[in-house]
């Protein structure tokens, strides 16, 4: 069509030599460039979600689905199925488990160093809270760090109980093992969600408990790798509503 | 046959003429006769993804009425438990998308094999490349969209792999799953299902018209095995009204009528793998998902295979962070580049396979690995693989075809073997899948056997010892038959179907008789809990239809 034209308009056409007809035909292209890199700008802008989310880690205590407080002693000890709270965000699940020795006495967790094999860097994970000598009571982000799993695939067993399908017989197993059936990776409870095996190549991120004066318990920060699939601990998900102050535990009856 | 002359019109002839719809007005281009008989289903390859991708749309846009991506999960089970024919809906849907992936497979290899990259069709080809990673997209979403204990697998695994990106993952993050809420997730899976869909239709006109004017590919032995191959504008070359018209009504009744007979039949079968279920599995939060092995779709199971093999451990344990996005760049990007490269890389005019045997060993190499690695995750879903594996059952498969190629490309190109693309080819490829699948079992399972000789582990050694002896001497059957085929013999006319116009009649009247009845017990099934069997009658409803036009080309155009 174009060359039609051409023809028909020849005698019309001002007589213009090939350099200025792509000097002309450059400064097309470059305007053009320019307003297709506006449009990119402003749609690529448009796609990418806004984050929403905290700025600073909130301090809630955890409660049982009636709103009471939780104590000690209301999470039992080596239990298999699994306690999940939510924390920082209102969609972000964490194991509160009560960690105890074979015989189901309830262990006092130190705390330990962790080191994540995927950067080789450190941190310390703070050990368990509870009464004096018991600190039994530790808490993980519930998402697996390798790719996502979650609760029931990525499963707390207790001492004595055999991981179906990996190396990990009961008489192995002496202290607890969180493993992820998606993949086979498991991490070590007792020292701060450490990796134990791949594929996963970070810990489970600590949720940092304290216990309160009055026996209850509190979630109060978040320590180790961020948490899976987000881009801080703080955002990429729904927070609790303003003035929240408690977040519920809840037994999914998952054994 | 025609014997358009004496026959009086029909009232709609008399009424609208010969073409009512004006379709040889079109700018079309026509074929000649054989790509519509038997046989010619090759040269429609196109024609039935389009088919499906309508299917896709329609049934989509039905069940966008009564999705909710607020609540996903349970918005899905009641388009399942209560909307009338929803289940039939939901599960058609989900089958009509395999069938397209099946399809533009079949669409993408026959294409690749018969050289169709080549002068002038690159660009068609690139785009259908683009169309392939576009159809994926679509369907991985899709298959997000029901909020089962699947669905969270699958947008949790394409999180973590966007995210190992780079410097670019955290806002591929938020791009691709939204800003982490749930309802942020299904709400953008919805929406990028539907845009990536648009843009597949967009993309699609542009191939499509592309199509239209370069025309079919003729078939090689009439373009001389040489490109550009072209169909030359013949005046005997029949109108496509009605004889394509027709050809494309039976083509879309088979279609649709195997979409929606497939998952209404699985439906009611018991016991079916949840790789294969038409509706979703238990929801994230049942306690049956930890019952639910972590599949991803069949059509990404290569891939989530090729995750098992990037495990590292000792000092290279930090590399296990970008595993999954290791797989995804060696068995998807790499593979996805060389095809969009393609008519680049081999830019030479020769058409034949032999030809070009390195080109023609990684086609075949593709659709083994795919087969292996799709079956491989099936069979052993996340089970790490340790490296030596990896490189056997990767490996034989690669020396096998490369140097059987090879060889067989010297004997062509001396002169010694003159083949035709279809049947032997077809056969000496079937016969190899099973030397390869045979000689990799018959590995394992002798190294089974070596460590522990129980009975089980020698019976399965002797029978793919079997197997892989079987596939040997078929390999090398067929690759013998392959050198004495076509020298001795000038190709012969090939047979096509004929049937007298009285038993036209008769058969055809039995099956409008079969259909009517058919259609008068789907009406009497309740509209929500027998939805399945009132598929199974649909899609019988639809293959009776197209047999009934197949029968009459047959006997009136005498295709």
């Amino acid at each position: 069509m174009v060359d039609s034209q051409e023809v028909n308009n020849k005698t019309s056409e001002e007589p213009l030599d090939n350099g200025r007809r792509n000097f002309l035909k450059l400064m097309i292209v470059i305007s053009a460039g320019a307003a297709a890199a506006g449009v990119l700008k402003g749609a690529i802008g448009e796609i990418i979600a806004p984050q929403i989310g905290l700025t600073a880690f909130p301090t809630l205590q955890i409660v049982d689905t009636s709103g009471k407080p939780i104590v000690f002693d209301d999470i039992p000890v080596n239990t298999p199925t699994t306690w999940l709270f939510y924390y920082p965000l209102s969609n972000d699940p964490n194991f509160l488990i009560k960690l105890g020795d074979i015989n189901g006495k309830p262990l006092s967790v130190k705390p330990s160093t962790v080191t994540i094999p995927a950067d080789q860097t450190t941190f310390v994970s703070p050990g368990g809270v509870g009464p004096e000598g018991m600190e039994a009571i530790v808490s993980f982000s519930a998402i697996c760090q390798h790719l996502g799993c979650i609760p029931p695939e990525i499963h707390y067993y207790p001492p004595g109980q055999a991981i179906p399908g990996t190396a990990y017989g009961a008489s192995d197993n002496l202290y607890g093992i969180i493993h992820c059936s998606c993949h086979g990776s498991t991490y070590d409870p007792y020292h701060g969600a450490a990796v134990l095996t791949g594929p996963t190549s970070r810990p489970l991120p600590t949720t940092i408990l304290r216990y309160n004066s009055d026996g209850t318990i509190s979630a109060v920060s978040m320590i180790g790798p961020t948490i899976y699939g987000k881009p801080s601990d703080l955002t990429g998900g729904t927070p609790f509503p303003a003035g929240q102050v408690t977040t519920v535990v809840q037994n999914t009856g998952e054994a | 046959m025609e014997n358009n002359g004496d026959k009086k019109d029909s009232f709609i002839t008399r009424t609208f003429g010969e073409d009512p719809l004006k379709i040889n007005d079109l700018p079309v281009k026509l074929q000649p006769d054989y790509v519509r008989k038997r046989g010619g289903i090759w040269y429609w390859t196109g024609a039935l993804i389009t088919i499906a991708f309508f299917y896709q749309i329609i049934s989509g846009l039905l069940l966008l009425l009564y999705y909710n991506p607020d609540h996903p999960y349970t918005s899905v089970q009641n388009i399942i438990n209560n909307v009338p024919y929803g289940a039939l809906m939901s599960a058609t849907h989900l089958y009509g998308a395999y069938a397209m992936i099946v399809l533009i497979y079949v669409h993408l290899f026959r294409n690749y094999f018969k050289g169709a990259y080549k002068k002038p069709r690159q660009l068609q080809w690139i785009l259908g490349v683009i169309l392939l990673a576009l159809t994926l997209g679509v369907a991985y979403y899709g298959y997000s969209l029901p909020g089962d204990v699947l669905a969270y697998d699958a947008t949790d695994v394409g999180r973590g792999i966007a995210q190992s990106i780079p410097l670019i993952g955290n806002y591929l993050v938020s791009m691709g799953f939204g800003d982490g809420t749930k309802v942020g997730l299904f709400t953008r899976a919805l929406g990028l299902h539907i845009i990536l869909a648009a843009a597949l239709g967009a993309l699609f006109g542009l191939h499509f018209f592309l199509a239209e004017a370069n025309n079919m590919m003729p078939a090689n032995r009439e373009a001389n095995y040489k490109a550009p191959a072209m169909l030359k504008d013949d005046p005997s070359y029949k109108p496509w009204f009605p004889y394509n018209f027709a050809f494309m009504i039976q083509l879309a009744m088979f279609t649709l009528g195997f979409i929606i007979l497939i998952p209404s039949v699985i439906a009611l079968l018991p016991n079916v793998p949840s790789l294969f279920s038409p509706f979703p599995g238990p929801a994230q939060s049942s306690p049956y998902a930890l019952y639910v092995p972590p599949y991803p779709p069949w059509f990404l199971l290569f891939l989530y295979k090729a995750v098992d093999f990037f495990n590292f451990s000792g000092s290279l344990i930090r590399l296990n962070a970008f595993g999954p996005l290791l797989a995804t760049y060696f068995f998807g990007i790499i593979p996805l580049l060389y095809f969009l490269g393609l008519p680049f890389i081999d830019s030479k005019d020769d058409l034949h396979p032999l030809s070009k045997p390195i080109i023609t060993s990684f086609g075949i190499l593709s659709v083994i690995y795919l087969i292996i690695l799709s079956a491989w995750g099936a069979l052993t879903p996340g089970v790490p693989i340790p490296f030596s594996e990896v490189a056997v059952v990767l490996g034989v498969p690669f020396v096998i075809v490369v140097a059987g190629m090879l060889l067989l490309s010297k004997l062509y190109k001396s002169g010694k073997v003159k083949i035709t693309v279809d049947r032997v080819i077809g056969s000496f490829f079937a016969f190899l899948v099973i030397l390869i699948v045979g000689v990799i079992l018959l590995a394992t399972n002798v190294s089974n056997f070596t460590q522990n000789s129980s009975m089980l582990n020698l019976i399965s050694s002797l029978f793919t010892g079997g197997v892989a002896v079987f596939g040997a001497a078929g390999t090398m059957k067929t690759a013998t038959y392959v050198s004495n085929h076509e020298t001795a013999k000038p190709p012969k006319q090939k047979k096509y179907y004929t049937m007298r116009y009285g038993t036209a009649v008769v058969f055809s009247a039995i099956l409008m008789i079969i259909a009517i009845v058919i259609t008068y017990l789907m009406f009497t099934l309740n509209p929500v809990s027998q939805a399945m069997e009132f598929g199974v009658g649909l899609g019988l409803d639809l293959i009776i239809a197209g047999v009934i036009v197949r029968i009459y080309r047959l006997v009136a155009y005498n295709e």
